[in-house]
């Protein structure tokens, strides 16, 4: 039986857009996400997101539904990812191991992340803190680590689906989810270790 | 299994990724050896950090991005077909104008390979080959060559 988005996938070939629609509804925050967590600036993700959907549209005349839609997806959003560190570096406009700190990050991205809590000014700190850590840290594994971490975290994919979509071995992903989840352990031990003594 | 062999398991095995064998083989070395569970406890710790990161809602303007994009390479993949089209109509002409220069870059390069004098000489050898060198005059008693006569006669006449 038909995943239900290869089955949208397949009404759009045959020229129903709304199919699409519903494609795009469906997938674009995760899409947004995966492209964030990976390259760390929220206008660019949305820039790429929108790229991957143009792809998906591109491609739909030829597409054929060999395996499941998120598989080719996430396929397509990796590309699209490390092909663009892969011209970042060309340019060297900026380092990937550069920390992103929190003073970098948009207000508006600030807000709408503690907009939930009403939070007070230390635990605005605090969160600021955290997120820098955690984006230095993420920005600090190589590329390939970083896709498959964070689809194995943020999308909760298993390494069968991580080495289709990287196009590798599930004991290639295990030794890179390894590498990384040890580095990731390393560079976060400071906040974690003070979180075990009740500081956060 | 040793601790360096359980280690390089551990994040296959927090992810749920072993086969039953090696997790409770794992399982068993974590409720024996303190550093080995403190190890797997951090990484554990440091999973759900990750995790616990917010998630970005799109921005309102994101499909409406997309459309854009859409329609414009919808414009673009028109584009070339109409320059197709407006080729065709320039077909002819550029074949005739390209036809032209051709010829005469060809004769003016020819000429450079033949000097003008050798034209001559060949031209000259050509016409004598067929006879149009010699004007022979007319036969002497034929009717030409008395309508010829009279026909000078009229004219010294008239003048």
């Amino acid at each position: 039986m038909l995943d239900s988005d290869v089955s949208l996938m397949l009404e759009f070939q045959n020229g129903d857009i709304s199919s699409f629609e519903k494609l795009v509804q469906k997938h674009k925050e995760s899409i947004i996400n995966i492209i964030y967590q990976f390259i760390g600036e929220r206008d660019e993700a949305e820039d790429l997101a929108v790229e991957v959907f143009l792809r998906v549209y591109r491609a739909a005349k030829k597409y054929q539904a060999k395996a499941k839609f998120t598989t080719w997806l996430y396929k397509i959003t990796t590309n699209l990812c490390l092909n663009e560190i892969r011209k970042k570096a060309k340019l060297q406009t900026i380092s990937l191991s550069k920390p992103i700190s929190a003073g970098e990050e948009k207000e508006e991205e600030l807000i709408e992340k503690i907009a939930d809590a009403a939070p007070s000014p230390q635990q605005i700190l605090e969160k600021k803190e955290r997120n820098a850590l955690i984006r230095k840290a993420i920005d600090s594994l190589p590329a390939k680590q970083r896709m498959a971490t964070i689809l194995q975290i943020y999308e909760g994919l298993s390494y069968k689906e991580i080495s289709r979509i990287l196009g590798c071995s599930v004991k290639s992903v295990e030794r890179r989810l390894y590498w990384a989840r040890t580095n990731l352990k390393e560079r976060l031990s400071s906040y974690l270790t003070r979180e075990s003594g009740g500081g956060f | 299994m040793k601790c360096k062999g359980i280690r390089r398991k551990l994040v296959a095995y927090l992810d749920g990724e072993l086969e039953e064998k090696q997790k409770l083989s794992i399982k068993e070395h974590l409720t024996k050896c303190g550093e080995c569970k403190k190890e797997a406890d951090l990484l554990n710790k440091s999973f759900y950090l990750l995790k616990d990161q917010q998630r970005l809602k799109p921005s309102q303007g994101f499909e409406a991005s997309l459309w854009e994009r859409i329609y414009s390479l919808e414009k673009r993949q028109l584009l070339p077909q109409a320059i197709f089209g407006r080729l065709v109509h320039l077909a002819l002409p550029a074949a005739v104008a390209a036809a032209l220069i051709i010829g005469v870059l060809v004769g003016s390069s020819v000429e450079k390979i033949i000097p003008s004098q050798t034209v001559k000489l060949k031209e000259e050898r050509y016409l004598t080959s067929i006879g149009l060198d010699s004007f022979q005059d007319l036969p002497t008693g034929s009717l030409p060559e008395i309508y010829f006569n009279l026909a000078s006669a009229g004219e010294v006449e008239n003048g």
